[in-house]
């Protein structure tokens, strides 16, 4: 029988990410923080909880309730969604009839102005949903 | 990726809903539907049915008022802080959604506009910035004249509390009737207010008419009129 050696999984341990926050300096001193830095009154800057201490919270306010993690997460969401409408043939000196359209949203709103020739219709879809 | 507004409202008319106390009254909203808003008993979207005379025309709902009713076509809010509040509903909402908060930048469904920093006050001469102009509403008229508005009709733009204290029309913020010195203090109506001379120049020269349809509202350099004179 082969002899089999336990070998220690090489698997880097998850860490907790701690929230980062935006903050603000409104007090009327410069602030040091723990990093060597000095931020000037009125300067916003990026830091956890535990590298603003409780004692200065009256001089260095959050800036948001949500942490920068948070509001930089992409969350699923509805895109505008719109198709066209026939509104009216019109017939131009040339002889060549031409309908125009509206754009409409998924309530059946008109969502433009005036009517459009098709290729305008079409670039304003783009424009709205791209 | 910055958006830029297309001139889909060329030569129209575009409202702008902001959230201020007047907006009740020029819908004749009754009191006690208002109140029951306030109160958190009944939800924003109770007004809906007394805005129909707008319900057909380009609106766009600044912050909270999207909640009223997917009618309108767009939402534009400026804080970073209302869209984490209101993500969950701005998801599902059917309207257009655009945000002129960085804070917003990654979201594939919401249009991000940039704030124009070379013109902050006033109305961005480019469709692809906002003039911010201290507040939401105000930064809307940016996007609504680069849409291409010939008139532009402010709804909501009181720059003021009302007759009960309230700055708004509802109280989904759930701050009450505005009272106590304190929060008298966090008002900036003053700020809001800085910006609307220079929107009066810009949209002379852009050859746009603002109406202000607040006629108790605070900002001077526009015709007031009540709803009822122009609908």
């Amino acid at each position: 029988m082969d002899r089999t050696k336990k070998v220690k999984a090489e698997v880097d341990p998850i860490l907790p990410v701690e929230p980062i926050y935006r903050w603000k300096v409104i007090g009327g001193s410069p602030f040091h923080g723990g990093n060597h830095r000095i931020y000037k009154p009125g300067e916003v800057f990026k830091a956890t909880e535990a590298e603003v201490p409780m004692a200065f919270r009256d001089v260095i306010v959050k800036v948001d309730v949500a942490s920068v993690q948070e509001q930089e997460k992409v969350i699923p969401g509805k895109v505008a969604t719109y198709k066209l409408k026939e509104r009216a043939k019109v017939e131009p000196e040339n002889d060549k009839e031409e309908i125009l359209y509206d754009i409409v949203n998924q309530k059946g709103k008109i969502i433009n102005e005036a009517p459009l020739v098709k290729e305008a219709a079409d670039s304003f879809i783009k424009d709205l949903t791209e | 990726m910055n958006w830029t507004v297309p001139r889909i409202w060329e030569g129209g008319d575009v409202w702008i809903l902001g959230g201020g106390p007047s907006v009740t009254k020029q819908f004749d909203i009754p009191d006690e539907v208002v109140q029951a808003v306030k109160a958190g008993t009944s939800p924003l979207s109770v007004y809906s049915k007394y805005m129909k005379p707008i319900h057909n025309k380009h609106v766009i709902g600044i912050n909270v008022v999207f909640l009223i009713g997917d009618w309108m076509d767009m939402v534009f809010f400026g804080d970073g802080g209302f869209f984490q509040r209101y993500k969950e509903q701005l998801a599902v909402w059917k309207g257009l959604k655009v945000c002129c908060h960085a804070d917003v930048e990654n979201q594939p469904w919401v249009k991000f506009i940039e704030k124009n920093r070379q013109h902050a006050k006033g109305i961005s001469p480019r469709p692809d910035r906002v003039s911010w102009n201290g507040n939401s509403g105000a930064a809307a008229i940016s996007v609504a004249a680069n849409a291409g508005a010939k008139r532009i009709f402010l709804l909501g733009f009181d720059m003021a509390l009302g007759a009960d204290q309230y700055q708004h029309f509802h109280n989904v913020y759930n701050r009450g009737p505005i009272v106590r010195e304190d929060q008298l203090a966090k008002l900036h109506f003053e700020i809001h207010l800085l910006g609307f001379p220079q929107i009066k120049e810009d949209a002379k020269k852009m050859g746009i008419e603002i109406i202000n349809v607040s006629p108790t509202s605070e900002i001077q350099e526009f015709r007031k009129v009540s709803l009822k004179e122009i609908i």
